[in-house]
């Protein structure tokens, strides 16, 4: 089935452009009224978010094109196959909560290398941290230019270069200009934005397909059952509904547990609890945030079934999939402004999760490698200066390769998820909970992960060579190669001088006072 | 906590598979696979068993379970930790007191 054929028709639409505009005209506005003027602001937004607002930026910030319009795609495709992206993306808040969220508030500093650095007293450790975190940011960002380009394209009738193109210069100027500060304060605007554009069309798009409009999220129960067991149906697909038809049940725990550890080493997450004034808040801005979260990735599956519906047994296909909830709206025929509406959401999505990947980005590349590593004299004017030229090398370097499409928009965010549970999520782990970590340990386990995440990033990405795609498949290895970083770590740790430092900085992110060891 | 974490986010698809038909998986099913699916056994399909073939609410309950009870769920334990630290914490600041829980 073409694009055409599929609801998606070429050429520019000036309904949507009308709401996307205004949307960014808003972003702009926000952005600007709340610049950044002081370092503190731009990286932590002064430190006074409170838990409820924190938990709308940290949704925002989450919620990035893939969660947007690739979550749906991909169950579309599917289907219960594609739900361990739900879960995946949730369940990791929970460990998150209980094993980071408030020693990283104690802790209160700028970025993820200082965490780390500080507790192994070790620059190689915060250079690494900083290379990592700079690779996640890049990552994640490709997916999120991938799906502007989408959907500026589909808006303006532009070709998918052109698209991006325009996208990237749009997305580095806002970031530019406002800094972590308008970054927090956009974020707010945007999930509001989001949530409202995601939420709306789909009671519309229930209601002409003949289900319950008034909580589709919950009410689409009918159109499951009628794809997976009534063989008269014209959208029936038992493989839909049937829980291993996609994807395994190893393959399905897999991706969930990389997911779920990805959530605990992702950046421009864990930079969200030092913008939080008290312990207190940062925990429960993580039961905020989830609740935000939950909002929308409770209705990506009701668009995925009502596409189903909608398509008339058609096969399902992979070129219409990261469209799929505004092709959904098109074939209901719904107006056009209410695609515009998903459109400006996807793209309030894209931004506040791109602006989050480039602040945490060019934080390491100015903070962690410029200021710490290489040039320790560098004043905050400086540093600020070295963070704009940054912000604006990634973007570069992220659009580039965002033109190469690597592929669906979710599958390149898994990437982004296991190269973060690779390799931060076990050295902040350790760092946080065992005193006997080692910098020797840390440096180790990192570079075991990144070297594993390059294989397998290789592997399915350009390789496609045998024993990778099946060991080492790039979305889901996690679960092989965390433990095997865990042992790494421990092991060469228990052979090395542990620091004399551990114990104070240990008490001092746990909130207790202890007896420092001599 | 981590053990529930561990149970809602893993154990349900657990159950699912060993009481579920085994069989194989794939990401990319080709047009052959679209055509003739009408043809299928659904209950020899991968999974399918005695959780698929219960309805609550109009859905599967794997389903349901799924997309919707496991982020829930999530939500509940994240909410059930924050009580739990909450009250912790009060209780240390009224032991810390200079009067004790009464001061």
């Amino acid at each position: 089935m073409s694009s055409i054929e599929f609801g998606l028709e070429p050429g520019f639409k000036l309904g949507p452009a009308i709401v996307l505009a205004l949307s960014l005209i808003l972003f702009v506005v926000v952005g600007l009224s709340s610049r950044a003027r002081s370092e503190e602001e731009f990286w932590v937004a002064g430190r006074d978010v409170g838990p409820v607002s924190n938990g709308m930026a940290l949704a925002a910030n989450w919620i990035s094109v893939g969660s947007f319009l690739g979550l749906a795609g991909l169950i579309y495709l599917q289907g219960f196959g594609a739900l361990a992206y739900v879960v995946g993306w949730t369940g990791g808040y929970v460990l998150l909560l209980v094993l980071m969220a408030s020693q990283l508030q104690r802790f209160g500093r700028f970025t993820t290398a200082d965490l780390v650095a500080e507790r192994f007293d070790s620059t190689i450790v915060r250079s690494l941290t900083a290379v990592i975190t700079i690779g996640i940011a890049v990552v994640y960002s490709v997916a999120q230019y991938q799906g502007i380009g989408l959907v500026f394209g589909w808006i303006f009738g532009l070709d998918y270069t052109e698209s991006v193109v325009l996208g990237a210069i749009v997305v580095l100027g806002y970031v530019l200009l406002s800094g972590m500060l308008g970054v927090t304060r956009n974020q707010i605007v945007q999930y509001v934005i989001l949530a409202i554009a995601f939420l709306l069309p789909l009671s519309f798009v229930a209601n002409r397909a003949g289900y319950f409009p008034l909580i589709p999220q919950f009410g689409y129960g009918a159109a499951i059952d009628e794809i997976g067991n009534h063989p008269s149906s014209a959208w029936y697909d038992p493989l839909f509904v049937a829980p291993f038809a996609h994807r395994s049940a190893f393959g399905w725990i897999s991706l969930t547990f990389t997911l779920m550890l990805g959530t605990m080493g992702l950046p421009h997450v864990i930079t969200r609890f030092y913008t939080v004034g008290t312990e207190r808040g940062a925990r429960w801005s993580v039961v905020w945030g989830l609740l935000f979260i939950a909002v929308i990735y409770w209705a990506a599956p009701a668009y995925a079934a009502f596409a189903r519906v909608f398509q008339l047994g058609a096969q399902p296909s992979e070129s219409v999939a990261d469209l799929v909830i505004i092709a959904a709206t098109q074939l209901a025929g719904l107006p056009d402004w209410f695609a515009g509406f998903l459109a400006a959401g996807a793209i309030a999505a894209a931004f506040a999760t791109t602006a989050g990947l480039l602040s945490a980005g060019a934080g390491a590349v100015s903070h962690d490698l410029y200021h710490n590593v290489f040039r320790p004299e560098a004043g905050p004017e400086e540093r600020m200066v070295v963070a704009r030229v940054a912000t604006a090398g990634l973007g570069l370097v992220i659009m580039v390769l965002a033109l190469r499409r690597p592929g669906l928009l979710v599958e390149v965010v898994g990437g982004a998820f296991a190269l973060a549970a690779d390799t931060l999520f076990p050295v902040i782990v350790v760092g946080i909970w065992w005193r006997r970590a080692t910098r020797e340990g840390a440096v180790a386990g990192l570079v075991t992960g990144l070297t594993l995440w390059s294989l397998s990033a290789w592997g399915g990405w350009y390789g496609g060579v045998g024993w990778i795609d099946r060991w080492l498949p790039i979305e889901g290895h996690s679960l092989l190669v965390v433990p095997l970083v865990f042992l790494v770590v421990a092991g060469v740790s228990l052979v090395t001088k542990p620091s004399a430092d551990a114990d104070a900085f240990l008490a001092r992110i746990h909130g207790v006072s202890v007896e420092v060891r001599p | 906590m981590v053990v529930a974490w561990a149970a809602v986010s893993m154990g349900f698809v657990g159950v699912l598979w060993l009481l579920g038909a085994k069989g194989e998986a794939s990401l990319r099913p080709g047009l052959a696979a679209w055509e003739s699916r009408g043809d299928l056994d659904v209950d020899t399909l991968p999974g399918v068993g005695l959780l698929t073939r219960i309805s609550i609410l109009g859905f599967p309950l794997h389903w349901a379970v799924v997309a919707i009870g496991c982020v829930a769920a999530f939500i509940g334990l994240a909410v059930v930790y924050n009580m739990y630290v909450d009250a912790r914490v009060e209780s240390a600041r009224d032991v810390m007191a200079p009067n004790g829980p009464e001061g």
